[in-house]
């Protein structure tokens, strides 16, 4: 049986929160938290997932340009490249951490995206793994 | 003050009409010797009945009735400081003294820039609107037989062009009979009488040829006269009084208005509405529906003499701020101040809580972790993380 992998998201409310949130509801190992922006989301948090036992941590922020507050959907790729870093300092595969785009009426691509995810962090294992 | 407005021109006018006649105090701040920007240099707007010139006089006339309006004119913005509900700002005004004015929201309303392009040749009998105006107003057009306008043509035009190419050519063919066509890619008519206009325009007789998927390079065109639009540009004024005010424009250097979440008169400030020209391109019915919508927002937001405070707003334990200066260098709505706090005796970042807007993106890149937005507090968000 494939491995089922824990997720945490942290979805802005102005990108795809509502469908993200249903999502949610029907797996018991995805995990939404809800953020009024992506910029808001600090590196302490991802890292904290990481600490935390998730498999992967997925960034969901609003399309270029469409940025309620103007650019957080951009300071917040400075804040993941940061933690991309830390992970790779502890020999862990940063894959494990990334950003996806979208506006909210993109239904349709997130869910094949969720799909996508799910099967690329069952592959990747669970986080205590060895490489 | 209240309300300051910032642009005389038609946009201003009607907002500070509006906000007059609900008994705000308004400030109308001219950068020109008299009002009416643009409008003053049209012949003629479709349908408006009366010569622009005209119209905005009659609405000059009407504005300066009010005595809780103040028009400065000749003065230009040097300074603001502060936040909505409570702005401080200074005036420059030649040959006088400079003038500072306390007021609870601005409203930009500064209009655009038309640029003439650059010709290669130096031909008579190639012209723009402004001097197609000029012509049909001071009566210099002798016998023509064919005119050309080219509109949304080598690039995509502004409905200003637009609505000028549709407007002079349905002049030209009533008062001339001339033959007259319109080259154009696209004639988009998204705007209030637009299309009422065009259809008056294909009525008249006016010869309307698609260029899509025409080879242009070296086309051969036959006529007495061949219309270009100008562009339409950011008004000379706009980068710096994006950086005084602190305020967005968008890849044009024009105001921002292209994000799908902002209503399209609200700025990245609290208390800080544009109106007009210089964040829509539209003809003068939209403009003026705009900056009624504009004047309307800055009056509901200060008609209670009280500015409502959002809970979801950030706050900064000054105990830990380093005064590092990176929130205040983050935050997209300039919401964040530097004030002495008593309780540590120190100076800290202050999230000014009227003009936050919660976006929690202070919160994020302090590295201190001095700074925790409400309902999203640090410990709130490790403990849903486990």
């Amino acid at each position: 049986m494939a491995y089922k992998p824990n997720i945490t998201i942290f979805c802005c409310e102005n990108s795809v929160y509502e469908t993200a949130l249903n999502v949610s509801k029907r797996h018991s190992n995805i995990q939404i938290i809800k953020v009024p922006c992506s910029g808001e989301i600090s590196s302490i948090h991802i890292l904290k997932c990481f600490e935390s036992g998730r498999d992967m941590v997925i960034v969901i922020a609003c399309i270029e340009e469409a940025c309620h507050f103007i650019n957080g959907n951009i300071k917040v790729g400075k804040v993941v490249e940061a933690a991309r870093n830390r992970l790779k300092e502890l020999d862990i595969d940063d894959k494990r951490l990334q950003i996806l785009n979208f506006a909210p009426n993109m239904d349709e691509k997130f869910h094949s995206a969720f799909e996508d995810i799910v099967l690329q962090a069952s592959e990747l294992g669970s986080i205590y793994k060895k490489r | 003050m209240s309300i300051l407005i910032l642009g005389g021109g038609i946009a201003g006018i009607t907002a500070a009409t509006y906000l007059g006649e609900q008994g705000q105090k308004v400030a109308l701040i001219e950068r020109e010797e008299g009002l009416g920007g643009r409008l003053n240099n049209l012949f003629s707007v479709y349908d408006l009945g009366i010569s622009p010139k005209d119209f905005v006089s009659r609405q000059i006339t009407k504005l300066k009735k009010f005595s809780n309006v103040d028009i400065f004119t000749c003065a230009e913005l040097i300074e603001t400081k502060g936040h909505v509900g409570n702005f401080n700002s200074k005036l420059k005004i030649k040959n006088s003294k400079p003038v500072k004015i306390k007021h609870g929201a601005i409203i930009i309303a500064t209009g655009v820039n038309v640029s003439a392009p650059k010709m290669d040749c130096n031909s008579q009998k190639i012209i723009n609107h402004t001097h197609l105006e000029d012509y049909i107003s001071n009566n210099k057009i002798k016998r023509l037989s064919k005119v050309i306008f080219l509109c949304d043509f080598a690039k995509e035009d502004s409905q200003i062009i637009a609505l000028s190419t549709l407007k002079n050519a349905l002049l030209l063919r009533e008062k001339l009979r001339c033959e007259v066509s319109v080259l154009s890619r696209n004639i988009k008519v998204a705007g209030k009488k637009f299309e009422q206009l065009y259809t008056a325009v294909r009525e008249k007789g006016v010869i309307f040829s698609a260029v899509e998927g025409v080879d242009v390079e070296g086309l051969h065109l036959i006529c007495d006269w061949l219309v270009i639009g100008e562009s339409i540009l950011p008004d000379h004024g706009t980068e710096v009084l994006s950086l005084t005010l602190g305020v967005e424009r968008d890849k044009q250097g024009f105001f921002q208005n292209n994000n799908v979440h902002f209503m399209p008169n609200l700025s990245n400030r609290k208390g800080i509405f544009f109106a007009g020209a210089c964040h829509i391109d539209a003809g003068l019915n939209d403009i003026l529906d705009d900056s009624l919508t504009a004047a309307y927002a800055a009056h509901n937001l200060l008609e209670k003499n009280t500015i409502e405070i959002d809970e979801k707003t950030a706050e900064v334990d000054e105990e830990k701020c380093a005064l590092c200066l990176t929130c205040i260098r983050s935050c997209p709505h300039k919401a964040i101040d530097i004030e002495f706090s008593r309780e540590v005796g120190k100076k800290a970042a202050k999230i000014v809580e009227e003009a936050c807007f919660g976006c929690g993106i202070c919160a994020s890149l302090c590295p201190s972790r001095a700074i925790q937005l409400r309902e999203y507090e640090d410990e709130k968000i490790l403990k849903l993380i486990g």
